[in-house]
């Protein structure tokens, strides 16, 4: 341990540094080369079943996935990096709520430009007509609305019945839904419920309260009276010690380690949740508020192209037909995305409450105009983290986070 | 070979050249360039350049982000300073007691361990320990009878958890310092005022310590300099700043500006004032602490 | 565009530098001794030991419960125990953790990284230290405060011209674009290195030149040799730097199979938790610190050695 660095034993150290500076790059033939970049974590996850299943179709093109992130905001940032850097990527997922920044900021191409407006429609066509206009910023269709979710409640069944619940309940709105999570905590002494601290299942509360987060003109009014009623309906169990606010991944982990006993996520988070969970699951619709209509949103991402070479755009649209396909979106319904093609494929046994909640009628999240609308929604959700965790009160945090968001879609 | 190549061949600048012009490179021009953009809005993602003066700089003194990553800056400092010197310095001196000389290195050796690891490596591995549900430090707590704690997620817990991992990573590098320092007091001094009666503790604190006050001053610098830059990618892997930046500074701030965000003139300006931060707290370190450093 | 030591070496100590000449002679005694002669008594003895290893056990608590977890089978992972070797070992988790991420290339290309930066900032280095040290030319004192002085900058400063000039030239996303522009923040070797020649004897050269010895061949066949113990310690140095490096890397680097440990690891901190992916991400997570603490244990007295002779005591 002590031996002194003679000469030679550090010219070999540095030789032995140097040799792997040339290494071998990955080769893909004369394919041409479509980088998709998402935001689906893991080797089994249905995103890579479906780059395989078109891959092996030999059509000349290779798709090439790159998880950037786990979140819509953090894969959007990669990108925007990327593309002022000139290597954005060819494809990605990108989240509805960050539609119009992807086309303002971030140059996502219009499909009748790059395809010309027949194949534009004969892509679009598959889908059914509620959602096309969901990838459609200002009547320009930029996307291929590939991913829609819901939100939805995930029940470990072994606590709920072991609390002495009725195995089949289903509460219809929130005050039915606390009583039972807090006969839940009290019986089995695990946390009754987890929410999701974000944008998307806020809004839900708001809505289905009468409110809006940005309304029909680009204006927002997260802070009206409806508003402020759903979103103190959203963290009254908190205040009840029924929620233990944390973060989503701390979430997760925590309610596939059977230690929260309902969680309030995407339905898109089900071929996950599944696979590591070892207990019985199962999925509720969405609660509403009583006494008012139900008012759910939907959320997810679609597809839109960011390469500027021809070649690359036509090979994604090669994918994009074969997403598009019965046997392409087959293998995506497996994630807990929902059917939005005319395709006819039965709902996967598990899906049914997200399908049955769609079927009762979906608004769009909202989407935060302007080009700064990325940092827009990271300031909403930084206030609504102050009010879930008590730093606010609800009217004044919404108030706040009105006039911030004020001045950055103004800017 | 011709004279001339020769001559050339053995000029000194050949040897210099390389070092100055990086220096001018990558430190001098990005510098002066920093200043020129934070007059600007430009970014890479806009072609067009819009001159703006000195707004950045009031926006950026007006920006309540910018208020409370200035004072959790303060808050960072204010505990890893004192922890990050007292600590290593307690445990130098009483290392440099312990008489077996192969079991003190084995301290030495697993003390310092932590301080090689990378901070996102550090964050990860305290990542799992803070997991609120399945952590093992919760459990610990449990035993303990403490109720479990949201140590990331907690607007008040989450800043000290980062303080805890950032003291864990880095106080091992204070304590080598030290270490060497007390290693060169020559021994003859402490001897003599063995004889002249001084017990242990006036050996230390009179003789050992105001000697090694340069090393001191040293780990004072370098202390401040790494709780400022560094731990941001502790906080990055730990926080990402949050919750709703409370446990953000000023270098992630900086970072959320610019490249999160793209607003570079911005971030430029917000860069701007971290430098002008840091070279009033270095003048004010060398102006106050270097007269009460003893250099032999 | 530093971390911790790289800290150190970037800024390098402040203040009047004690010049170590004489130092080098002198024998130093070793860290960790027991030359100073305090509580002689047994009891005082035992009460140290006793507080030292309840010290060190809380100090690597966190890193054996990252071993325990890396090598844990899945089932254990979460049990919650006291025991710090799992009952089953398994490298399945290693296993794992490269077929959810490229973690062999992100290890090569931390490799890569580390290796290039420590090369060549010695590359410049040493030379600049040579001639700020050995040979005497006009300007040769503004041109050292220029190099020296970069130590003064704090690296947040030049952090977006450099970007937006990698972005520019094209080397986003590459392992060039973070290795080049830190090749430049060398202030600190190049301090370091000018303080070790200047400490050797100038009757050395004038031999040497006497004998007709250019001063490429001063440099490397009559200092170098000299010398070696103060580059080793720069190498160290340099390398768990440039190893540990976060926020530019982070910056640079995009497309997964490009990116260094360091930062894979937040990106599968950020993945691997929703997957509860503990095993993996702790094996990923020993891959990162094995090198660096290897390095360590094996290059420990040059570290040492280099705290000491900088000056700072």
């Amino acid at each position: 341990m002590s031996r002194p660095i003679n000469r030679r034993r550090f010219a070999l150290t540095a030789a032995a540094l140097a040799a792997p500076v040339i290494l071998p790059r990955h080769s893909l033939g004369a394919d041409v080369k479509v980088d998709l970049v998402h935001l689906f974590s893991g080797a089994e996850h249905p995103i890579q079943k479906v780059i395989k299943a078109f891959n092996d179709k030999r059509t000349g093109v290779t798709v090439v996935s790159r998880q950037d992130g786990t979140t819509y905001e953090t894969i959007t940032q990669k990108a925007m990096s990327a593309i002022a850097a000139g290597r954005g990527p060819a494809l990605m997922t990108t989240g509805w709520k960050l539609g119009d920044f992807a086309k303002k900021t971030l140059g996502a191409q219009d499909f009748r430009q790059i395809f010309g407006a027949e194949r534009t429609e004969a892509l679009l066509a598959k889908f059914r007509p509620q959602v096309r206009p969901l990838a459609s910023i200002g009547g320009v269709p930029i996307g291929l609305p590939w991913s829609m979710s819901t939100p939805v409640l995930y029940v470990n069944q072994s606590l709920w019945t072991e609390a002495g619940l009725d195995p089949k309940a289903e509460p219809k709105t929130v005050q039915e839904l606390y009583p039972m999570v807090r006969q839940l905590q009290d019986k089995t002494g695990k946390q009754g419920l987890c929410y999701e601290v974000n944008e998307w299942l806020p809004q839900a509360f708001i809505q289905n309260a009468g409110g809006d987060v940005i309304d029909g003109d680009g204006k927002p009014v997260m802070d009206s009276g409806a508003a402020v009623k759903g979103i103190e309906a959203f963290v009254q169990p908190r205040r009840d010690n029924l929620w233990r606010v944390m973060t989503i991944p701390e979430m997760v982990a925590a309610y596939q380690a059977g230690a929260i006993g309902v969680m309030a996520s995407s339905s898109a988070r089900q071929s996950g949740v599944r696979q590591t969970a070892k207990f019985d699951l199962r999925l509720i619709q969405m609660p509403g508020l009583a006494g008012l209509p139900r008012r759910m949103n939907s959320g997810g991402n679609f597809l839109a192209v960011y390469s500027k070479i021809k070649e690359q755009q036509d090979g994604a649209y090669k994918f994009m037909e074969f997403v598009s396909s019965k046997e392409g979106f087959e293998i995506w319904l497996a994630t807990g995305y929902l059917n939005v093609t005319t395709n006819d494929i039965p709902v996967r046994p598990g899906n049914e409450a997200a399908h049955a909640q769609m079927e009762g009628g979906l608004t769009s999240e909202t989407i935060w105009p302007g080009a700064r609308g990325l940092e827009a929604l990271t300031v909403h959700i930084d206030w609504i983290t102050r009010i879930v965790n008590g730093a606010v009160t609800v009217p004044d945090g919404l108030r706040s986070d009105r006039q911030a968001i004020e001045k950055l879609i103004a800017a | 070979m011709s004279m001339a190549w020769r001559r050339l061949g053995g000029s000194p600048w050949l040897f210099a050249g390389p070092a100055v012009a990086a220096a001018l490179l990558f430190v001098w021009l990005p510098m002066a360039a920093t200043l020129g953009l934070s007059f600007f809005d430009w970014s890479l993602l806009r072609q067009e350049a819009t001159w703006r003066g000195l707004d950045h700089y009031r926006g950026t003194l007006a920006n309540p982000d910018f208020h409370l990553a200035l004072v959790n800056t303060g808050v960072y400092l204010l505990a890893l300073l004192p922890l990050q010197v007292g600590v290593p310095l307690v445990l130098a001196f009483a290392l440099m007691r312990v008489q077996a000389k192969a079991t003190g290195r084995v301290y030495r050796t697993a003390l310092f361990a932590p301080s090689v690891l990378s901070f996102p490596v550090a964050a990860v591995v305290w990542l799992w320990l803070f997991n609120p549900t399945v952590g093992f430090l919760n459990t610990l707590t449990g035993m303990a009878g403490v109720p479990p704690q949201r140590w990331l997620s907690d607007p008040d817990l989450a800043i000290w958890s980062v303080i805890v991992v950032a003291f864990w990573k880095s106080f091992g590098l204070n304590l080598l310092i030290f270490l060497a320092a007390l290693a060169n007091v020559p021994r003859d001094l402490v001897e003599a005022a063995r004889i002249d009666g001084a017990g242990g503790w006036r050996r230390a604190l009179d003789i050992e310590l105001p000697l090694i006050s340069p090393a001191l001053f040293f780990a004072v610098v370098t202390t401040f300099i790494v709780v400022l830059d560094e731990i941001v990618g502790a906080v990055d892997v730990l926080t990402e700043g949050g919750p709703y930046r409370t446990s953000s500074n000023l270098l992630y701030f900086l970072y959320e500006r610019g490249f999160r965000h793209f607003q570079f003139g911005e971030a430029a300006a917000v860069a701007v004032l971290i430098a002008a931060i840091v070279a009033g707290v270095t003048w004010a370190q060398f102006h106050f602490g270097e007269r009460r450093v003893h250099y032999d | 565009m530093s971390t911790t030591t790289d800290a150190i070496a970037e800024r390098g100590p402040p203040g009047p530098i004690v010049n170590h000449d004489a130092d080098l002679a002198r024998k130093r005694p070793e860290v960790g001794s027991a030359r100073v002669r305090a509580p002689t008594r047994r009891g005082g003895q035992l009460l140290l030991h006793a507080a030292f290893i309840a010290v060190c056990v809380a100090t690597l608590f966190p890193m054996l419960w990252m071993l325990r977890t890396a090598f844990a089978p899945s089932q254990d992972v979460f049990r919650a125990t006291l025991s710090l070797w799992p009952d089953n070992a398994t490298l399945g988790n290693f296993a794992a953790a490269f077929r959810l991420h490229p973690v062999g290339t992100w290890f090569m290309n931390s490799v890569v990284v580390a290796g290039a930066i420590t090369l060549g900032k010695l590359a410049v280095s040493l030379p600049a230290a040579f001639a700020f040290g050995v040979l005497s030319f006009r300007g040769r004192d503004a041109a050292f405060a220029l190099v020296v002085g970069t130590m003064t900058v704090p690296y947040v400063i030049t952090l977006l011209p450099t970007y937006v000039a990698v972005a520019g030239i094209g080397l986003y996303d590459t392992l060039s674009g973070v290795i080049v522009p830190t090749i430049g923040h060398c202030g600190f070797v190049v301090f370091f290195l000018r303080q070790a020649f200047k400490a050797l004897p100038r009757e050395l050269f004038e031999a040497a030149r006497i004998d007709g010895a250019g001063p490429w061949r001063q440099m490397v066949e009559i200092a170098l040799p000299n010398i070696w113990g103060a580059v080793a310690a720069m190498a160290v140095l340099s390398f768990l730097g440039a190893w540990n490096l976060y926020l530019w890397p982070h910056l640079i680097l995009d497309a997964s199979e490009h990116k260094t440990l360091s930062i894979g690891l937040k990106l599968f901190a950020t993945t691997g938790e929703q997957g509860g992916e503990w095993g993996p991400l702790m094996a990923t997570a020993l891959l990162a610190a094995l090198p660096v603490v290897v390095l360590y244990l094996v290059a420990q007295r040059q570290l040492v050695s280099a705290f000491a002779t900088s000056g700072i005591r």
